[in-house]
């Protein structure tokens, strides 16, 4: 099957409608067997779905005059651009509170949407590096002191990082929404899958 | 597997509080905050909570064999019926979840409603992302009815609680 990018149905107003409900299978075609290899850790899943998301809304984003990144609404952190700027400081700062070295240059340089992307990428690549490290060397269940006093695993922040970036791009899609840019794109991780599996049996033939 | 055992339990104790929190901060929400329209979404807090619930019996059918399930018609429902509904649906979703992996079965594929296939593991992280993007979306509907101490639920917070509380 052939999945068109941001394949998502809209109704009568614009707005994402649920999946359509109109195919049905026999539950006896529904499970093919696992095969070798394909395994894939629920930490590396999360990572790429991270990554292939901020993306999408990047690009979504692209063609957004400097009024509309700046244009201001009355929620969270107001607009596109200081959300985009909020989401990657984020994942810099708790870097830096887990221990590791963050990616990409510091808050307040070039606030560009081109520019913001490109810090993005080296945040999430330094991220993804330390987490995977994490996982591989059994200490994602070490703690480590937070500003509050308190203490706070690497695995709970690791998770609170990919969680929180999926709350801002939930906000950033809605002020997309609220901008009325056309074709604002649906970005489940379900959408990711299929596109993983669609690539790995491709490179798999 | 004793790494994926944490992380799955861990986020399912996430989802289940931060949904309970969100639910019980809109029980004293009347019926016209409840079904305010807004340009966003679903539209209302309590369509968007219908989504939500639903959902999770949606993806719980077609790993487990079923059919695509119909978004139901639940006009007018209260929150605390929700919190029933939600409760049901969540436990079967979290025991199915700890099923699927404890049997090694994260990797296998299934045929969704569309015949596009779909791993179980990224649909279980399919069905907790999207709860969270909803709560997201509830979140700024309660902000912008102008409500105060909107609660914040992401998952630092609740690691912290869950440490030092």
């Amino acid at each position: 099957m052939q999945i068109e990018p941001h394949h998502h149905i809209r109704n009568a107003d614009g707005f994402p409608t649920p999946y359509p409900r109109t195919i049905y299978h026999s539950p006896s075609t529904l499970y093919s067997p696992r095969k070798e290899g394909e395994s894939m850790d629920v930490y590396d899943r999360l990572l790429q779905y991270d990554e292939w998301a901020t993306h999408e809304l990047f690009a979504a984003s692209s063609d957004l005059l400097d009024e509309q990144l700046d244009r201001e609404f009355d929620i969270g952190h107001r607009t596109v651009r200081a959300t985009f700027d909020h989401l990657i400081t984020v994942i810099q700062g708790w870097m830096i509170e887990m221990g590791g070295q963050p990616g990409g240059s510091p808050p307040g340089g070039d606030s560009s949407l081109a520019a913001l992307r490109v810090r993005f990428d080296g945040a999430h690549e330094a991220f993804s590096v330390y987490v995977r490290s994490l996982r591989d060397t059994d200490r994602l269940e070490d703690r480590f002191a937070d500003d509050y006093g308190g203490s706070i695993t690497q695995i709970g922040a690791a998770l609170h990082v990919l969680l929180h970036n999926v709350e801002h791009r939930s906000e950033i899609l809605h002020l997309l929404q609220r901008l009325k840019i056309p074709d604002v794109p649906e970005i489940d991780l379900a959408l990711w899958e299929i596109q993983r599996i669609e690539a790995t049996e491709t490179t798999s033939r | 597997v004793r790494k994926a055992l944490e992380t799955y339990d861990r986020l399912l104790d996430f989802d289940e509080w931060a949904t309970h929190d969100l639910l019980t901060f809109c029980a004293p929400l009347t019926d016209e905050q409840l079904d305010r329209r807004f340009d966003i979404g679903h539209q209302t807090i309590r369509d968007t909570w219908i989504h939500l619930v639903w959902n999770i019996d949606f993806w719980i059918s077609l790993m487990t064999g079923g059919a695509p399930l119909e978004e139901p018609d639940w006009r007018g429902i209260s929150i605390a019926d929700l919190m029933t509904r939600y409760n049901e649906s969540f436990a079967s979703f979290a025991a199915l979840t700890r099923k699927i992996r404890d049997e090694h079965r994260l990797d296998d594929v299934f045929l969704d409603h569309w015949q596009v296939k779909k791993s179980m593991g990224g649909t279980i992280l399919q069905v907790i992302i999207h709860a969270s993007e909803h709560r997201m979306e509830i979140t700024h509907m309660l902000i912008r009815l102008g409500l105060e101490n909107v609660p914040e639920v992401d998952l630092g917070a609740r690691d912290y609680e869950l440490l030092n509380c």
